[in-house]
């Protein structure tokens, strides 16, 4: 027993941190762009990809499987070049985790580079520097705060993801199945001793995630 | 050499420019919303022109037609805001060293240090723009132009948020500074006297296009038109139809719109009786006559007696309003204090005014 809550435990924070990586990496660079250009369909970028927050997980999860199934519109091409499929292996709770967490990195952090003073910006081009070291040392640095608490809200979402998942990812015992499966998988069978270390175990993380995200989101403005 | 001929719409507003500037030192006056910053960001890059070309010294930063559009960061501008712009997570130190990267870092701090002891921010290298004056942070902002050392300074408004002194001494380091550095400046403002202390070449700009320029003699004296007059304080500007010509004298008489007085002026050869023109009185210009003192011959001609409606204390002057018709006043007379307390002159008191010929300024028609 000890060993899947602790194989769970593993299990999750692996998914939510490289859930999480990918999203600043990405979450960013979209976010940037939703922020400072202009260009054709911009709004309905940001829609698209804030559409899982709102959504129930499992019409993202059905998403998912469409986009990314044996017989997918980009899953098909994989499977046929390389006869892998990601449902069922721990990368689809990566990838759910991520469509879902994905939004709240976008929003905390498009409102965060919006809020640097564009004439800060124009400056630093000015005095002769592109736009990569603008944003390392201009919007980088006076965005920083929104872009952390973007940060912790996601890996908070992403350690929490159970919905979409269960649909891409399965509850496979000692392969797919994240805390929030377990204690599902805890519950439906009535091991309620097992529920309960996982329930309190997430509630603090959780809480204490949020305490942070918000002391910090308070920093920037 | 600094050649812009734009063009841009902004829906409400367009602008419609034409600059082309010799003089080390243009200063750009105009009122708010005259497009002044706008003229600015888009040399600067940080708004593109629908149409025309921009040159400077040669290098086209932009032409609409082969699209040259040079990217802000390869213009080699120095730009300062009125707004204090310096990076808040910087210190001044860092700010001023920002603007001086792609030099070897020995050769970097020597010349950061040697522009802070030049625009005289020595011991605030360490502070943060959040604990330091208004003044400190625009001469950061000017260093950290600087140092970069900019084909072109464009300076917005740089001094409108300092308070009096502060603003007199860093317009007294900009001179100094540009005669050192010889960098040509366009600087921006909509406050006169400034205009006139710092300007060589003015350009007045008024709803996004030029009103005139020239030197700020010109612009003072001898306004083109009637909005250039009225921005730099003409006040005294009249409409008239010439009722006598005296070419053999060198005269002509314009009766004034709806004022019940005629002035006397020098003959403008093509003009003929009849028709409409514009004139106009700096306030500075006119004179209270002393009581039963002789006239002299020069102020003889325009000499009018009315009444003292108004007096408006105005710091070194006094401003007097005059009529002597129906109307609210006539004219506007500016005193120095001193000219002013040797009249014992109160609202109400008759006096008469008069001027020199040679301080009526004929606008030319607009074709």
């Amino acid at each position: 027993m000890e060993g899947s809550v602790f194989f769970s435990l593993r299990l999750s924070l692996q998914v939510a941190a490289v859930a999480t990586v990918l999203i600043v990496l990405i979450g960013t660079s979209v976010a940037y762009f939703l922020a400072r250009k202009d260009f054709r369909g911009k709004e309905l970028v940001d829609i698209l990809l804030t559409l899982p927050l709102v959504l129930p997980p499992t019409v993202t999860g059905y998403y998912l499987i469409w986009l990314a199934g044996r017989n997918g519109l980009v899953g098909e091409y994989i499977f046929h070049w390389t006869g892998w499929n990601i449902l069922f292996t721990w990368y689809a709770a990566v990838l759910a985790s991520f469509v879902v967490a994905l939004p709240l990195m976008l929003k905390t952090t498009r409102a965060a580079i919006e809020s640097v003073d564009p004439n800060l910006v124009n400056i630093s081009y000015t005095l002769g520097h592109g736009e990569l070291k603008t944003f390392f040392k201009v919007i980088l640095p006076l965005s920083k705060k929104g872009m952390v608490a973007g940060t912790i809200l996601s890996f908070a979402r992403a350690m929490g993801e159970f919905g979409a998942t269960l649909m891409v990812a399965g509850n496979i015992p000692g392969r797919t199945d994240t805390m929030p499966i377990a204690i599902y998988t805890s519950v439906s069978s009535g091991d309620w001793s097992k529920a309960n270390i996982m329930v309190i175990f997430f509630t603090l993380v959780s809480g204490a995630f949020l305490y942070i995200a918000s002391r910090l989101s308070k920093k920037i403005i | 050499m600094i050649e812009v001929d734009i063009a841009k719409n902004f829906g409400n507003f367009s602008l419609d420019l034409s600059l082309h500037l010799q003089k080390d030192f243009t200063v750009l006056f105009g009122p708010s919303g005259s497009g002044k910053s706008v003229a600015l960001q888009t040399i600067a890059g940080w708004m593109q022109p629908d149409s025309g070309t921009i040159r400077v010294n040669g290098l086209v930063y932009f032409d609409k037609k082969t699209g040259v559009n040079l990217p802000i960061n390869r213009r080699h501008i120095g730009y300062v805001l009125q707004e204090p712009s310096l990076f808040p997570h910087m210190t001044l130190f860092e700010n001023i060293a920002y603007g001086a990267s792609g030099l070897p870092s020995g050769e970097r701090k020597r010349k950061v240090l040697q522009i802070i002891e030049r625009m005289r921010l020595k011991g605030l290298e360490n502070h943060f723009p959040s604990q330091i004056s208004g003044g400190q942070k625009q001469r950061g902002a000017l260093a950290r132009a600087l140092v970069a050392s900019p084909l072109l300074f464009l300076l917005d408004e740089p001094f409108a948020s300092l308070d009096n002194p502060v603003r007199e001494k860093l317009r007294l380091d900009l001179l100094r500074i540009i005669k050192e550095d010889n960098i040509p400046i366009i600087f921006v403002t909509h406050d006169v006297d400034e205009a006139f202390v710092l300007a060589e070449e003015m350009v007045v700009l008024n709803e996004g296009r030029v009103e005139q320029r020239g030197s700020k003699e010109d612009i003072f004296y001898r306004p083109q038109t009637h909005n250039a007059a009225k921005f730099f304080g003409a006040k005294n500007i009249f409409r008239g139809k010439i009722t006598e010509i005296h070419s053999e004298e060198g005269k002509m008489t314009v009766g004034v719109e709806r004022k019940a007085f005629k002035a006397v002026m020098p003959y403008r050869p093509g003009t003929v009786v009849g028709e409409w023109i514009t004139f106009c009185i700096r306030p500075e210009e006119i004179m209270i006559l002393k009581e039963g003192k002789p006239i002299k011959a020069n102020l003889q001609r325009n000499v009018f007696t009315g009444e003292i409606v108004r007096i408006v204390e105005r710091g070194a002057e006094h401003t007097l309003f005059f009529k002597q018709g129906e109307d609210d006043y006539d004219f506007e007379i500016s005193l120095s204090n001193l000219a002013y307390r040797s009249l014992h002159l109160q609202e109400g008191d008759r006096v008469s005014v008069a001027f020199k010929w040679e301080s009526i300024w004929l606008i030319p028609q607009k074709k």
